[in-house]
């Protein structure tokens, strides 16, 4: 009996003791380990702040304040951690403390201006993006007929980029494509500065899905960007995955996969692999050269983003591109040509937050090479360009923003000449007797001032100053920048700058160019107005550009001459919206004059000294989409291109002296034109496979450019002795392109 | 007595096991948009002002921490489409400030991620700012904008009952001459009766709506002198949330009595 008793004491004891134990998960024993956090939140006068939002950002426990502006949150976190404190009409405060310390806490919120309306529209400015303001979509990019999802041949649909050739070069109101420069984020993208192939002007292209975000300038820009006389584009590549996909694509021609991991909820990577043949394309529709080897390429390209902290980001992109072709004949005389190009870049961007402060730095290298091969010679031009860029921008208000920045760009390039007969790939480069190389060290310092005088201006005003070691010049750019909303729909703008681009390393050297070139300068001058924004626009401006000191290319012999001068002036129209039977469209209209010095090297050659019009004087340039959707699954666009004849000289004569013929006589300096171009293409795409498979989404696309085969030609050209000239075909005829897009998400 | 002592013992020791907690399945931005997912919910059925604000003051908090969450930017604007639908209706000119304020937040959301909630709400709310606007040409500047984001949900979500239940919203509330009808709204209501069939969103994704487009269903059918199929809709609207007071408010009394067979 006493065993039994003592055992249930036992028993009783241990169940109590269980009870009354502190312990992991026990349910319905809890101890108290919280402390309190108290505090009040006062006005600058004084006064209690009632409703203050207030809590620890680390945990988001926290609390309203009482009529008398105290608060107190209940916390288990130890150590140090944020309290913040939120309150309409007042600035957020943000600070470190302690929470058991258990000191009461004083906070003073002082109050925020009446938020003012964004005014996003700038002169000269256009944006591809989802949003306010946007020209175009992402998603037009892509399905906009004869775009074949090239951001540069979209942004060739823009107002003031002129129809010069058949490539994806932009040749930006009146100026040579030279003249506009890529940036992606904030590196600038080499390209071979004249890859004036018999294809056209190309410059590598990044995909349109890597992107979120494409910010383009016709003129007007500000102290930010520097070296270009004429245009800015900017790209920005997407961040941390929302979730992982994987998708594939396929067309005629092309075939690419992309990946997204999202690694967490503030890091992913990306990697997407393109590869592309157009021999299919050929095979299909025919083409009107004659390739030995049709354009092959691929890139690859990779990303790592990491959001350390809600408002900071550290990315790292590269990329890798390869392009090739062959031509049996060039342009109709018995030339054979052949282009390898190669360029890869790597970017590593950094942006923070600190208060009102925001730093951004991003550290990029970059590297081309560019193999050509004519008869009787190979040419391999190599690039390289190491780049630092920094920017400080510090918000004092929501009516004053201040940048400070710079940049630091190392760029090397050289030309090699290979002896003909031998091959390339088994040849050691040393073996190849370099014709030139230079290298440039640009540094340049910017500052501007963002500011909102009135609720309805904006007022951009910057200066920058760059200076070069192998011109020895230091340049000053002034640049201002003025937006007026006297309407909420109604936006005008103007914008006034000097303008400064180094000439390309080779241009300066001894043998190849001239060193004692100077900066090439242009002052521009733009007021423009905007009506409505994203869903229904109306935009018109005009402009007028002056350039000095111009490093320009003779129109035969290739030669590299400076001093030239010249103006453009012209006028750029966009229309968007939506019309009767649900058809929304959009069109864009360019008048351009662009006369400059006729450029020769020898002062008594013909036409030596004259303005004439420049070879990418294009008067008029137009673009007009028609899209229409119908139900949810079908969506079909109409594209209409049409662009006035570029210019070029008639030969009449000419005499063969110093290893080639160099004309003697000829007619009105570029006086001549090619015919107008003209084209029609079609596209339609069906996205109702959605629905067989709930996780996927999917798109078949076709399109078929130059509908009615308008036999446009792009250039007129000579024989090597003059004697015979012809225009130059168009690359591409009437063509069918199919293709397919599979996506699948992780929910 | 002893058999008392032992039980009792066995009870207390059993009722204080330690009990794995269950995982946390979600974390991050996710975890809060769920809670406030949640917490919106409860708020709606209830018609709970005071709680759905305090679903926005969650909110508010967690896009602090995370400011670019397509998520919670989202849920913060639903929040406030839903604060202003329950205003009363001569509050128009808050209704319009939060309706204005929940646009601007979704448009963000749809900027970081194409949900197609988003585009729907977004589209709706377009509407409601025509309907708040003291401007006679708030149709012309909206209307467009509405069409486009509904377009863009259909794109995004073409099998999403949301999508569809708010276009008939939509419908409902928008002229025939300008694409609406009490026609098109049925047929779009029903479709998203279809889909919610076989919806299963998990958390943190949106997943309201069900209850909310029988109640619509019966009000069409109501318009439309057809109150034996009013009085089925509104049914079948109970019977999904039997404790939701906003349904309960908007079933006229003669279709809510509970003893009636339909």
């Amino acid at each position: 009996m006493q065993m039994q008793t003592f055992f249930c004491l036992v028993l009783l004891f241990l169940g109590c003791f269980t009870a009354a134990a502190p312990g992991y998960g026990q349910v319905g024993v809890q101890v108290d380990s919280t402390v309190a956090v108290e505090g009040v939140v006062r006005t600058t006068e004084g006064l209690p702040v009632e409703h203050a939002n207030v809590f620890l950002l680390e945990t988001l426990e926290g609390t309203l304040t009482d009529t008398l502006g105290r608060f107190v949150i209940r916390t288990e976190q130890r150590g140090e951690v944020t309290l913040v404190v939120k309150s309409a009409g007042f600035r957020e405060m943000r600070r470190s403390i302690r929470p058991d310390q258990r000191v009461g806490i004083r906070v003073v919120l002082e109050e925020r201006p009446i938020e003012l309306s964004p005014i996003t529209v700038e002169a000269g400015r256009y944006t591809i993006e989802e949003g306010f303001d946007a020209a175009l979509t992402p998603l037009d990019v892509v399905t906009t007929p004869g775009t074949a999802a090239n951001i540069f041949r979209a942004i060739q649909t823009l107002p003031g980029v002129q129809g010069v050739n058949e490539g994806n070069a932009l040749f930006v109101r009146g100026g040579d494509a030279s003249e506009t420069k890529v940036f992606l984020n904030e590196a600038v993208l080499l390209y071979s500065q004249q890859v004036r192939s018999p294809l056209g002007t190309f410059i590598g292209t990044v995909d349109p899905f890597l992107l979120d975000g494409i910010f383009f300038s016709s003129g007007g820009f500000g102290a930010r960007y520097g070296n270009a006389l004429s245009g800015i584009v900017s790209l920005h590549t997407v961040g941390v995955p929302q979730r992982s996909s994987l998708s594939v694509s396929a067309a005629l021609g092309t075939i690419s996969m992309a990946g997204a991991v999202e690694l967490s909820d503030n890091s992913g990577l990306r990697l997407r692999v393109n590869a592309f043949n157009m021999g299919p394309l050929f095979a299909l529709n025919g083409e009107p050269r004659d390739f030995e080897q049709a354009p092959v390429g691929r890139d690859v390209s990779a990303s790592f983003i990491w959001n350390y902290q809600p408002d900071a980001e550290l990315k790292v992109f590269a990329i890798d591109q390869k392009t090739e072709f062959a031509l049996n004949r060039q342009t109709g005389f018995i030339e054979p040509y052949n282009l390898n190009y190669n360029s890869r870049l790597a970017v590593v961007t950094w942006h923070d937050r600190f208060g009102n402060v925001l730093p951004t730095l991003s550290l990029s290298s970059t590297v081309t090479d560019q193999f050509e091969k004519f008869p009787g010679s190979n040419l391999v031009q190599d690039q390289r360009s190491d780049q630092l860029f920094a920017e400080v921008a510090w918000s004092a208000s929501d009516r004053f923003l201040l940048r400070v920045g710079g940049q630091l760009e190392r760029h090397t390039e050289s030309l090699k000449d290979l002896p003909t007969g031998l091959d390339l790939d088994t040849l050691p480069a040393s073996f190849a007797p370099v014709i030139g190389g230079e290298t440039n060290v640009r540094d340049g310092l910017f500052i501007e001032v963002d500011t909102r005088p009135t609720a309805r201006t904006r007022l951009i005003l910057g200066v920058r100053t760059d200076h070069s070691t192998l011109t020895g010049d230091r340049t000053i750019d002034p640049r201002i920048s003025a937006a007026f909303k006297p309407l909420p729909w109604a936006t005008l703008t103007a914008a006034w700058g000097i303008y400064h681009q180094q000439p390309a390393p080779l241009d300066l050297h001894r043998v190849l160019g001239n060193p004692d070139l100077p900066p090439m300068r242009a002052r521009q001058a733009v007021i423009g107005a905007q009506l409505g924004d994203d869903e229904t626009m109306a935009r018109v401006e005009v402009y007028d550009k002056r350039y000095d000191n111009l490093v320009q290319i003779t129109e035969f012999d290739y030669a590299v001459v400076g001093g030239g001068e010249g103006y453009s002036r012209g006028a750029d129209v966009f229309l968007k919206g939506q019309g009767p039977w649900g058809i929304t469209g959009r069109l864009s209209y360019s008048y351009v004059e662009a006369w400059r010095s006729y450029p020769t090297d020898d002062e008594h050659a013909p036409g030596a000294g004259e303005l004439a019009p420049a070879g990418f004087d294009i008067t008029h340039t137009l673009t007009a989409v028609l899209e229409r959707e119908w139900g949810t699954d079908w969506r079909t666009a109409v594209a209409y291109r049409y662009h006035s004849g570029a210019p070029y000289t008639r030969v009449y004569d000419a005499e063969y002296h110093d290893f080639h013929h160099h004309p003697t006589e000829i007619g009105e300096p570029m006086g001549s034109r090619v015919p107008t171009w003209k084209r029609v293409d079609i596209s339609a795409s069906y996205l109702g496979l959605g629905r067989l498979f709930p996780s996927l989404d999917a798109v078949v696309f076709a399109q078929v450019t130059d509908v009615f085969d308008q036999g446009n030609v792009w250039t007129h050209v000579y024989s090597a002795d003059f004697s015979k000239g012809r225009f130059v075909p168009s690359v591409f005829t009437r063509s069918l392109y199919v293709g397919a897009s599979i996506r699948w998400m992780a929910d | 007595m002893k058999i008392l002592v032992i039980v009792s013992a066995i009870v207390l020791m059993a009722a204080t096991f330690p009990r794995p907690v269950a995982a946390q399945e979600l974390s991050g931005a996710p975890r809060w948009a769920d809670s406030a997912r949640i917490a919106i919910q409860k708020a709606v059925s209830e018609q709970d002002l005071s709680g759905l604000q305090a679903a926005e003051v969650l909110l508010s908090r967690a896009l602090t921490a995370y400011p670019k969450s397509p998520l919670l930017l989202h849920y913060k604007g639903y929040a406030l489409y839903r604060e202003a639908s329950m205003l009363r209706d001569d509050a128009s000119h808050e209704k319009h400030r939060l309706f204005e304020e929940a646009n601007s937040l979704l448009e963000r959301s749809g900027n970081l991620r194409a949900l197609p909630e988003t585009y729907a709400l977004r589209s709706t709310i377009l509407g409601r700012l025509i309907a708040t606007s003291s401007n006679p040409l708030a149709g012309l500047w909206y209307g467009p904008k509405s069409s486009a984001a509904m377009d863009r949900a259909l794109e995004v979500g073409p099998r999403n009952p949301r999508v569809w239940f708010l276009r008939g919203l939509n419908a409902l509330f928008t002229p025939e001459l300008w694409g609406g009808g009490i026609e098109k709204a049925e047929a779009y209501l029903w479709k998203a009766l279809a889909l919610y069939a076989t919806d299963a969103p998990q958390p943190p994704a949106p997943a309201w709506g069900y209850a909310e487009t029988y109640t619509w269903l019966g009000r069409v059918y109501e318009k439309q002198g057809k109150p034996e199929a009013a009085r089925k809709a509104y049914r079948q609207a109970i019977k999904l949330q039997p404790d939701s007071e906003w349904i309960q408010s908007r079933v006229p009394a003669v279709f809510s009595d509970t003893n009636a067979t339909y």
